[in-house]
């Protein structure tokens, strides 16, 4: 229970000092890396814990962002108020997707999960005088956000926002639900002999994550000022399913890790070749051949043997 | 006394093979029941239609008295029936300690959902899980995998959370199936010292072993009900001899 709270700690004050030491441009890349661990980290409550594969984590992502674009535009409600609505939309739109979907699994969860967002991008696309279609909607300000006046106090309060989030989410992975989640991929049926109602569990896991991928969403489109039919693409889904398993699913901070090494190179191929999806791939085939288990997997494995050597 | 168990006419066919046909038994609260039986005789069948991994077509299920014909697989564990499964890939790469927790925290409902408590604050969970690692010898164990350990250790750990869940009825499924000599004595002893507050039905290939265990064995053959009796009967059975041995030529 301390260490978590430690860690959460040094992130924070690591991530204060950030405008000290980071110029614009890459305070924004540092801003987007802790948005998308979020995302990632949330995604991974239902895909490496659970055993879910999810390729419509988009909608959630989406969801946030427009509701957030929506409410921000066209009424007067506290900010609060609508990150809170957000927050709800992406817990009961996961809720209903983990109904939909509960007596799916493997490649025919991936298919419907995936029609679900697609679902809601042609929506958001055609629905042209609510959502502005193509167009999206833009001049979101950040300073709607408390605290809020420049650059660097947005990636302070975004940091805070992040960290807490990421706080209550390692709480759950650390609860009964966290423990019967892992239980669940590796068998569904023996954790429901032993008394779990395995279906409950699906659609918390689901609800719990859309909730904090919907969070991410918002502070994304706060990120970019702007929400727009992309927001709900799938290659958003794909992109924080590859994070996860880049890091390495199976750990907390997997996801976290794997979310901030690809933007980073994402930023830093980008400054040399506009080939960036190129290089992902390529990168991704990397992974799967050689980290299975992700770059944490790696190390940990690296970890145990030296530490094995050390003791013979 | 009441019964723990009533299974009544019952029948399951998948496709056009009838796997269990119109069976009907009882166990009473406290007693060992074998099911024994030829290959394909329909006794994992009937063990799944119990515990609710499959459905009946016709015919009832009871346990003490509840008629669980149609109730999902965690309610009937809620009401007290745990099994074990034939394979024993248990939750391979959780620890062995996480594993009986999940079946100590798999009886109280006011645990099973929590969401944000860590499962460390839960004391009394983790005081159970590590008496019950005491009882069993597996501290040692505790914090390694079970897809580590041996197939043995594996077979009384699924005997372990099977029990750990304090059940009223205990279903059995090949429980020494292809372990060595030593591991199944283990196993056979743990069996046989299991309070008798502990409904036991096991399905048995091994004779020996179901016969040692059993106050009473009963016999299917393509799904129906051969014969119910003490071992010692059973045993002397001609036709028994006949659908389970096969025929001596003399």
């Amino acid at each position: 229970m301390k260490r978590p709270v430690i860690i959460a700690s040094v992130a924070l004050v690591a991530i204060f000092m950030l405008p000290l030491i980071l110029n614009t441009f890459h305070l924004s890349v540092a801003t987007r890396i802790l948005v998308l661990a979020l995302f990632a980290v949330a995604f991974n409550l239902v895909f490496g814990f659970g055993g879910m594969p999810s390729l419509g984590h988009a909608a959630y992502f989406g969801v946030g962002g427009y509701t957030l674009g929506l409410f921000a535009t066209g009424t007067e409600l506290p900010i609060l108020v609508i990150i809170t609505l957000a927050i709800l939309f992406g817990g009961g739109l996961g809720a209903l997707i983990g109904v939909l979907t509960l007596r799916t699994n493997g490649i025919y969860l991936l298919l419907l999960t995936l029609a679900a967002a697609q679902a809601l991008y042609g929506l958001a696309f055609q629905q042209v005088r609510l959502t502005g279609g193509d167009n999206g909607i833009a001049g979101i300000s950040r300073n709607l956000l408390p605290f809020v006046t420049d650059t660097a106090s947005f990636v302070r309060v975004t940091g805070v926002i992040v960290v807490t989030a990421l706080v209550v989410l390692y709480l759950v992975s650390q609860s009964v639900t966290g423990l019967a989640l892992h239980a669940h991929r590796i068998a569904p049926e023996r954790l429901q002999a032993l008394g779990f109602n395995v279906q409950r569990l699906r659609i918390t896991a689901f609800s719990v994550s859309g909730a904090f991928s919907s969070l991410a969403g918002v502070l994304f489109v706060f990120t970019n000022r702007f929400v727009g039919p992309e927001n709900l693409t799938w290659s958003i889904s794909a992109a924080v399913m590859l994070y996860a398993i880049f890091g390495g699913a199976r750990y907390f901070t997997g996801p976290i890790v794997g979310a901030a090494t690809l933007t980073v190179i994402e930023t830093v191929v980008s400054g040399v070749t506009t080939r960036w999806l190129t290089v992902l791939g390529l990168t991704y085939i990397l992974v799967v051949m050689f980290l299975p288990d992700g770059l944490l997997g790696r190390a940990h494995t690296l970890f145990t043997r030296t530490q094995q050597q050390a003791r013979s | 006394m009441t019964d723990a168990l009533n299974v009544t006419n019952v029948t399951k066919t998948f496709g056009g093979l009838t796997a269990v046909n119109n069976v009907t038994l009882s166990v009473t609260e406290g007693e060992r029941r074998a099911i024994i039986g030829p290959n394909g005789a329909g006794k994992t069948t009937l063990f799944n239609l119990i515990a609710g991994q499959l459905h009946v077509d016709h015919g009832h299920v009871c346990v003490f008295g509840v008629n669980v014909t149609g109730l999902a697989v965690h309610k009937r564990a809620r009401l007290g029936v745990s099994r074990t499964f034939q394979l024993s890939t248990l939750f391979g790469e959780l620890t062995v300690r996480q594993q009986i927790q999940l079946a100590v925290i798999g009886r109280e409902h006011t645990l099973r959902t929590g969401l944000f408590t860590p499962l460390s604050a839960h004391r009394h969970v983790t005081e159970q899980v590590d008496q019950i690692l005491a009882t069993w010898d597996l501290t040692d164990v505790a914090d390694t995998p079970s897809v580590t350990l041996g197939y043995g250790t594996k077979r009384l750990i699924e005997l372990v959370l099977a029990t750990a869940t304090k059940p009223r009825l205990l279903l059995l499924d090949e429980p020494t199936a292809g372990v060595d000599a030593s591991d199944a004595k283990r196993i056979v002893d743990t069996i046989s010292a299991l309070p008798r507050d502990i409904t036991v039905l096991l399905v048995e290939h091994d004779m020996k072993v179901a016969f040692h265990l059993a106050d009473t064995v009963t016999v299917l053959t393509d799904g129906t009900e051969l014969v119910t009796d003490i071992p010692d009967v059973v045993a002397r059975n001609q036709q028994v001899i006949d659908a389970y041995l096969g025929r001596q030529e003399v």
